[in-house]
């Protein structure tokens, strides 16, 4: 008999999750990425075996290196099986089907180095720019993350089907055009990267801006989003790069609000209103030591500067001591950087801070007229807030009320009631 | 206090995602620290793929699995409880139970 209770483990959190994004990465460097499916197959079947014989008491000491062990036997087993009519990894077929070298191939590949290396080459992969975004994102939760299809159509607010269509085609177009699986060297290093970086921001700023009513998932993708940069950190040629740090720092500051930002109902909780003690300090702390190891390149980007405004309000004691005008120049670089209407919204914000609320009201009246603007409703949020400010409330209630007709989220709808209720 | 086997018999639904694989087994580890607090005495899961039914010393009945599959057993628990009812209480509480179905029996002592 196996197993006394002592041995019954707790999981880490997420751990087959994580596992899974490990195992697919590195069947894929070993099968091939034409072989993508076979991998995430024999992922699943592994799973599969652990939830089938651990329940029964006997939960492994290691279950991560557990999961490792059965995946590769499995992979020993395929490449015994199907060596004679199927092609694998370019580089390792040949090593693969001579009996001669193919175990030692396989030690090699399954080393803690190699598997790093193999989540590194799925990340580009992934991420590449002949992908169409929303695929790339897609694909990215599903074989670096292991998110199930429901919980991608959860976190991305579409339905299944369409999740499966975009992985569908995207792997498709993988193998048609011959996506590699490798990490990109030289002038199409950075290229490739900042492709990878735009991802994960996107993934970040899904998990922390979607109208989705699913906070437990939403910040899954935020935590997920930085999983993933700190991938990029573990050694060269991605961690070479300033914008890669940059990045980190402003989902570390980010991050840091996750909690704060949500009441015991799940509601939203305001910048204003947030309770700064329960910012995580730690990832505060991270993020400075990466916004200062961002400083080592030439030029900033765009992350710099959303990292330096993102650090302004972490550094600031409480809402009234926040430094209004040095997030109004950031604010200012940013926008010249990358001219967008929602930057100038928040630069008009941050000039009502600075100077008083009619400053903001004439800036924001100007935003009206923008096309991207016209059915967001933070630009009318904001004309409500600062219509109050300045003592007007006939106005206020009336942008406040357009504001909460072009939001779905019900969290956005409450904190909007509130305002109007004051 | 007496001990009950659990015998977990059928084969069970496979789960969607890994997040849900992992949850499956969160409660297992609830249900052995909170609900039998104590009283879990060991158990294992059984090899699915090989087996031999014999008949006699000479005679090998079957190899393989034996039965249908809803009768076949895929592991089993070994629980320390007062009495059957007791037993099958703690076992109603198994999340085991969404997957198999359990046959509870008393283990008698050997005087």
């Amino acid at each position: 008999m196996a197993s006394p209770e002592k041995k019954v483990h707790q999981l880490v959190d997420h751990l087959f999750r994580h596992e899974a994004g490990k195992m697919v990465a590195i069947l894929t460097r070993l099968f091939g990425i034409h072989n993508l499916g076979l991998a995430e197959d024999v992922v699943q079947d592994t799973l599969h075996q652990a939830l089938k014989d651990w329940p029964f008491g006997s939960i492994p000491d290691n279950p991560a290196a557990w999961l490792m062990t059965v995946a590769k036997r499995k992979a020993i087993n395929i490449v015994r099986r199907e060596k004679f009519y199927r092609n694998f990894a370019g580089d390792l077929d040949t090593l693969l089907k001579s009996e001669w070298t193919a175990s030692y191939t396989l030690d090699q590949v399954f080393l803690e180095t190699e598997i790093a290396d193999s989540q590194l080459r799925m990340i580009f992969t992934c991420c590449h720019p002949g992908l169409p975004t929303e695929a790339q994102v897609a694909l990215t939760l599903k074989t670096l993350c292991g998110f199930s299809i429901a919980e991608i159509a959860t976190a991305l607010l579409t339905t299944e089907s369409n999740i499966n269509k975009r992985l569908y085609r995207a792997k498709e177009k993988i193998r048609n055009e011959g996506i590699d699986f490798s990490v990109p060297t030289g002038l199409h290093l950075r290229y490739r990267l900042d492709a990878v970086l735009l991802v994960i921001y996107l993934l970040f700023n899904e998990g922390y801006n979607s109208a989705g009513d699913n906070p437990a998932i939403r910040k899954d993708l935020c935590l997920e989003a930085l999983r993933l940069a700190m991938l990029l950190t573990q050694g060269p040629p991605t961690n070479e790069y300033p914008p890669v740090d940059a990045l980190i720092a402003l989902l570390c500051f980010h991050s840091a609000r996750l909690d704060a930002r949500i009441d015991s109902n799940d509601g939203l909780i305001i910048l204003e209103d947030q309770d700064r003690s329960r910012w995580n300090a730690g990832l505060i702390g991270q993020g400075m030591q990466f916004l200062s190891r961002s400083a080592a390149g030439s030029t900033a980007t765009t992350y710099h500067l959303e990292a330096a405004i993102a650090a302004e309000h972490c550094m600031a004691p409480d809402f009234a001591a926040t430094n209004w005008q040095r997030i109004h120049d950031y604010y200012t670089a940013l926008e010249q950087l990358k001219p967008s209407s929602v930057i100038r919204l928040n630069l008009a914000i941050a000039t009502g801070k600075k100077d008083g609320p009619q400053a903001a009201i004439a800036l924001l009246h100007q935003l009206e007229t923008h096309k991207a603007l016209e059915n967001y409703y933070l630009l009318y949020a904001s004309l409500g807030e600062f219509y109050y400010l300045a003592g007007r409330k006939q106005e206020a209630v009336d942008y406040f009320q357009k504001a909460k007709n072009l939001t779905r989220s019900p969290a956005i709808r409450e904190v909007i009631d509130r305002k109007m209720a004051r | 206090m007496d001990q009950f086997l659990i015998i977990a018999k059928g084969n069970y639904i496979m789960p969607q995602s890994p997040e849900e694989a992992q949850k499956g087994l969160s409660l297992f580890n609830d249900w052995v620290q909170k609900v039998l607090n104590g009283r879990f005495v060991g158990g294992a899961p059984l090899d699915e793929k090989e087996g031999r039914l014999l008949k006699s010393s000479t005679e090998v009945l079957t190899d393989g699995p034996f039965i249908e599959s809803k009768e076949m057993i895929s592991g089993y628990m070994i629980i320390n409880a007062a009495d059957l009812t007791e037993a099958t209480e703690l076992a109603k509480q198994c999340p085991l139970i969404n997957n198999y179905q359990l046959e509870v029996r008393r283990l008698k002592p050997m005087p």
